[in-house]
């Protein structure tokens, strides 16, 4: 099971790159051995082919991320029992619970923070297009 | 030069750029509509004069052309086509865009969407307008109908129902924003200012003096305020919507797209002709089909190359982009390390000024 801590800090920028949603990044991932972090990034984009993916491709932990990023119960429980305390408070950094971002900044990880923050903006977004816009905040 | 200073001047050049495509879509959909306009008048053998702003029809009465301004069939065919033909082409962008979407060069995106919100306002506009100013527009259509007329309650009905229609499809232009301007980069509040918002009024004061000027055109100036009453609601939600993403400035370097501007400009020799008038003359005697064949014919023909004439230029910047890039490539490799060999034969012995250069 890889973790995202496991990866080069260049493969990591490119990670958030992909995550904004730049096509550029995506093909670096997926054409230089990092397919899983491809898909990662549209899972949490909402892609619900590249969730399957991950799951059927032994990513299942990054698969498992995604939906926890998103607060689906399950997935929340999971990473808990799972005792990795980065996918715990990195998962709940992403959430906007306090305590997974304070964890981060005590450990220094701080391509993580500006990753966690890119996530909590994608997410807001993906909040957003599903509401009236009288109820934006 | 400082950062603010450059970010100025390339925000003037985009907005420039800008306004000179909505101008492009703006005329294109507006020449789009009077072109099937005049199509059916012509083959219902009914002269029109062409003006700059609206279309003028024989509406003389005669023992020949009496039935056709009385036949709401007829009223249908001159003037529901150009709204249909207008919906289908603004149904094609709206198509091109939310399929290519952000995989589209900026400028053909923009234009998409220009020609989408011009389409809309176009096809309801004159209708709306139409009604409010007595216009020989789609509004007939509903008159011949019995709906809007002679009953005055059917008339503010109709007019009602266009706008929440309009204010409807304006609501779901919004939602192609997304595939206009990656939102999650931070740009859009730039790129939606200089793209969108400010290039719209530049353009409109353009259309102004092109459609207002000598003759005060109302359902022009109405269009004009429900365009700009779009582009602001547009980009009120922009900001509201994205106002949890941190704003970038864009300072991407852009270059002035002249010959476009220069075109626009010229136009302005097309309304010193369209301000005269252009007759177009239908006799009462003949059936036109054959005319009609040549015209429809020729301009699908010229239509088809001028589609191959730009796939060609597209094709031909392509490959000479790939070139570039792949030269690029080489040099790059080679890490300046070229050898002297391949920079072929020195024309001048050099190294007598060794010392001095």
């Amino acid at each position: 099971m890889k973790s995202l801590t496991h990866y080069d800090i260049k493969i990591l920028i490119a990670l958030n790159k992909s995550l904004h949603g730049q096509k550029k990044f995506f093909n670096f991932l997926l054409q230089n051995g990092y397919p899983e972090l491809a898909a990662f990034s549209n899972a949490v984009r909402g892609d619900e082919a590249a969730l399957h993916w991950l799951f059927d491709n032994n990513f299942g932990s990054l698969g498992v991320l995604s939906n926890a990023i998103d607060n689906e119960k399950k997935a929340v429980q999971w990473v808990m029992k799972s005792g990795d305390d980065f996918m715990i408070h990195f998962s709940a950094a992403c959430r906007q619970e306090k305590f997974g971002m304070k964890w981060l900044k005590d450990k220094e990880l701080d391509v993580f923070i500006i990753m966690a923050q890119e996530i909590i903006t994608i997410l807001e977004t993906q909040i957003k297009d599903r509401m009236f816009w009288y109820r934006w905040k | 030069m400082e950062i603010k200073q450059i970010q100025n001047r390339f925000g003037k050049i985009k907005m420039l750029n800008s306004a000179a495509i909505f101008v492009l879509s703006f005329m294109l959909v507006f020449y789009l509509y009077q072109f099937f306009t005049i199509i059916p008048a012509f083959s219902h053998q009914i002269t029109t004069i062409f003006y700059t702003g609206t279309i003028r029809f024989d509406n003389t009465t005669s023992a020949l052309s009496a039935d056709v301004w009385t036949d709401a069939d007829n009223i249908m065919a001159i003037f529901g086509t150009a709204p249909v033909v207008v919906i289908i082409f603004t149904l094609l962008n709206l198509l091109v865009l939310t399929e290519f979407g952000l995989r589209l060069n900026e400028s053909l995106r923009i234009f998409c969407y220009w020609n989408i919100i011009n389409g809309i306002v176009r096809v309801l506009g004159n209708f709306i307008f139409g009604h409010i100013f007595f216009l020989w527009s789609s509004n007939l259509i509903t008159d011949f109908l019995e709906i809007s007329f002679p009953n005055a309650f059917g008339k503010i009905l109709c007019v009602l129902a266009a706008v929440i229609v309009a204010l409807l499809c304006i609501w779901a232009t919004f939602g192609l924003i997304k595939y206009l301007f990656n939102p999650l980069l931070g740009y859009i509040r730039d790129k939606s200012l200089y793209n969108i918002a400010l290039p719209s009024l530049i353009g409109v004061a353009y259309l102004a003096l092109f459609f207002l000027i000598p003759h005060f055109n109302p359902n022009e100036l109405g269009i004009f305020a429900m365009i700009l009453g779009c582009v602001l609601f547009i980009y009120a939600l922009v900001i509201r919507k994205y106002k949890h993403i941190p704003p970038k400035r864009n300072i991407l370097a852009v270059k002035l797209n002249l010959p476009l501007i220069i075109f626009l400009l010229a136009l302005f020799l097309v309304k010193i002709i369209t301000d005269r008038g252009v007759l177009i003359y239908a006799s009462l005697y003949r059936n036109y089909l054959t005319e009609l064949f040549l015209v429809i014919g020729f301009g699908l023909l010229g239509l088809i190359a001028l589609i191959a004439v730009a796939y060609h230029l597209y094709k031909r910047r392509k490959q000479k982009k790939k070139m570039l890039e792949e030269a690029k490539k080489i040099f790059e490799e080679n890490n300046g390390e070229t050898d002297e060999a391949f920079w072929g034969v020195e024309k001048h012995d050099m190294s007598k000024y060794k010392d001095t250069l």
